[in-house]
């Protein structure tokens, strides 16, 4: 257990000494802030057109978790996807780049240990920036009164779809030891991913949609982002993320076997 | 103390090692020679565990380095060729890092950095950058990093390349004083350091054994250097005598 904390503070403390956390924790700051923004004034219009129409029942509290909270964690969850194999590119391909990997697989470590580690490392980082958002539910919280209840689950859906992101990130970075290759695959994996949910919706076949909603990523999160919390998804982001690590692992691996 | 038998490695079709077999009794510093891709680096990543053989065994303090890798790793202190450095890591905590990789407890690791930064010359660049710093440099944090963990066991791959002669003096006296207690393999180019340090030499070429004896009748009749040159030549004479004679009968 201590080896896995000495990989993953090397980690966190290698984030902090680079530019590359600052700008995309800078980027992510400046996205997330627009999206609240731009869901803000479009949750203010939403009120507006009920007041105007007299629909007095939809000015009920959990508006602000429809139209705002949900909508928004969406967008932070569309801006990770994007920013996050920045961060873990670098997890196992430096290492081999820097031949420092012969330094982890030569000391008494488990291949799971060192894979666990760097996970924990990405992952960490990332909730990190999840964490940012809360500013804006203080806000919203001070000012207003949304369903705590569906923030959490909106939370928790966001959390999972990450720790799936970065369970990638952490595999495409095991089979190379080049960082834009490891970033470029990464992103090309999870828009695959996302074209599974569009996909989903234009297929004939019943039975082939579903396996494709399925497999979405996107499709998961929506009932979690609309605060019902369903165990077969919490079962797909676990598995997800299980899955890669595992192939992370086996990547680790052969690449000694070679 | 390091048991090596049959060891044979593949890469893809290439054969790196063939059929090596040796012994490194306890307390002894073995000298590694051979021409450059005659499969010593190879041979040192399979006794260190980074990569697994493709037939064969090695056993270290009788532990099998397939079998029981945790306990080979822990007793082994590895320098690869190109020292494992993080640049960004300044050198005395990427010693305590190293020192928790190895298992080593909280004091443990505060007395044995101390030790090694004092053992290795690293006193007044404790806290330097390690990309900072000179390739001298850089290769005694690589060997302070082996010794970190005080293993029985060293295997050093090149540690001399690179300096200049003062700190090649240094290096080869730290060794000769580390094969007092511990069993060392050491691969070089450099003959006089075999010469200086070694009291075991082996010799491999094109991944098989052409010597392996003790330094004194290595060279009771010739140098080391002519002993090398005459084994490497005859190695060389008979392979491409066997390529000839499988090229005649297909």
């Amino acid at each position: 257990m201590n080896r896995i904390w000495a990989i993953f503070a090397k980690e966190i403390r290698s984030y902090f000494l680079s530019p590359i956390a600052y700008i995309v924790t800078a980027g992510f700051m400046v996205l997330s802030g627009l999206s609240f923004y731009f869901r803000a004034i479009y949750l203010n219009q939403v009120i507006q057109a009920a007041y105007e129409n007299g629909e007095l029942a939809v000015l009920k509290q959990n508006r602000i978790n429809h139209f705002l909270i949900g909508p928004m964690l969406g967008d932070v969850g569309l801006i990770l996807m994007f920013l996050m194999p920045v961060l873990t590119m670098r997890l196992f391909s430096e290492e081999k780049r820097q031949k420092t990997d012969e330094l982890l697989l030569t000391s008494p470590l488990t291949v799971n240990q060192i894979v666990i580690s760097k996970y924990l490392a990405g992952l960490f980082y990332a909730i990190l920036l999840v964490l940012i958002t809360l500013v804006y539910m203080v806000v919203l919280f001070h000012y207003s009164e949304p369903d705590a209840g569906m923030a959490v689950a909106s939370y928790l859906s966001l959390v999972l779809f990450v720790a799936c992101v970065v369970s990638l990130g952490v595999f495409t970075s095991s089979l190379t030891e080049n960082q834009i290759v490891a970033s470029v695959s990464c992103l090309i994996l999870e828009l695959i991913f996302a074209t599974f949910g569009v996909a989903s919706r234009s297929v004939g076949s019943p039975t082939i949609s579903r396996i494709l909603a399925y497999l979405s990523l996107q499709t998961h999160m929506k009932s979690f982002l609309d605060g019902v919390i369903m165990s077969e998804d919490l079962i797909y982001f676990v598995s997800f993320a299980f899955l890669f690590l595992f192939l992370t692992n086996r990547s680790v691996e052969s690449s000694r076997w070679r | 103390m390091i048991k090596v038998e049959n060891l044979t490695k593949y890469y893809g079709d290439f054969l790196a090692v063939e059929n090596l077999s040796f012994n490194v009794p306890k307390s002894s510093i073995l000298g590694f020679l051979g021409p450059n891709g005659a499969g010593k680096t190879t041979t040192m990543r399979v006794l260190t565990g980074f990569m697994p053989a493709t037939s064969g065994a090695v056993k270290v303090d009788g532990y099998d380095v397939f079998t029981s890798p945790m306990e080979v790793k822990s007793r082994i202190g590895y320098m690869p060729e190109i020292p494992p450095l993080y640049p960004d890591m300044r050198v005395r905590s990427y010693l305590h890092f190293v020192g928790r990789l190895k298992g080593l407890s909280r004091a443990m690791r505060k007395e044995k950095v101390e030790e090694v930064i004092e053992k290795c010359g690293l006193k007044e660049k404790h806290k330097a950058l390690i990309r900072s710093l000179s390739k001298g440099y850089r290769q005694r944090v690589g060997l302070a990093q082996a010794l970190v963990h005080d293993p029985p066991v060293l295997v050093l791959d090149e540690p001399t390349i690179g300096l200049d002669p003062r700190q090649i003096i240094e290096i080869r006296d730290l060794i000769r004083g580390m094969g007092k207690n511990r069993t060392v393999i050491l691969s070089t180019h450099i003959l006089p350091e075999v010469t200086m340090t070694c009291d075991h030499v082996l010799i491999i070429h094109k991944g098989r054994k052409i010597a392996h004896d003790t330094l004194a009748a290595l060279t009771a009749k010739m140098n080391l250097e002519e002993a090398f040159l005459k084994l490497v030549s005859e190695a060389e004479a008979v392979s491409n005598a066997q390529v000839e004679s499988e090229a005649s009968n297909p």
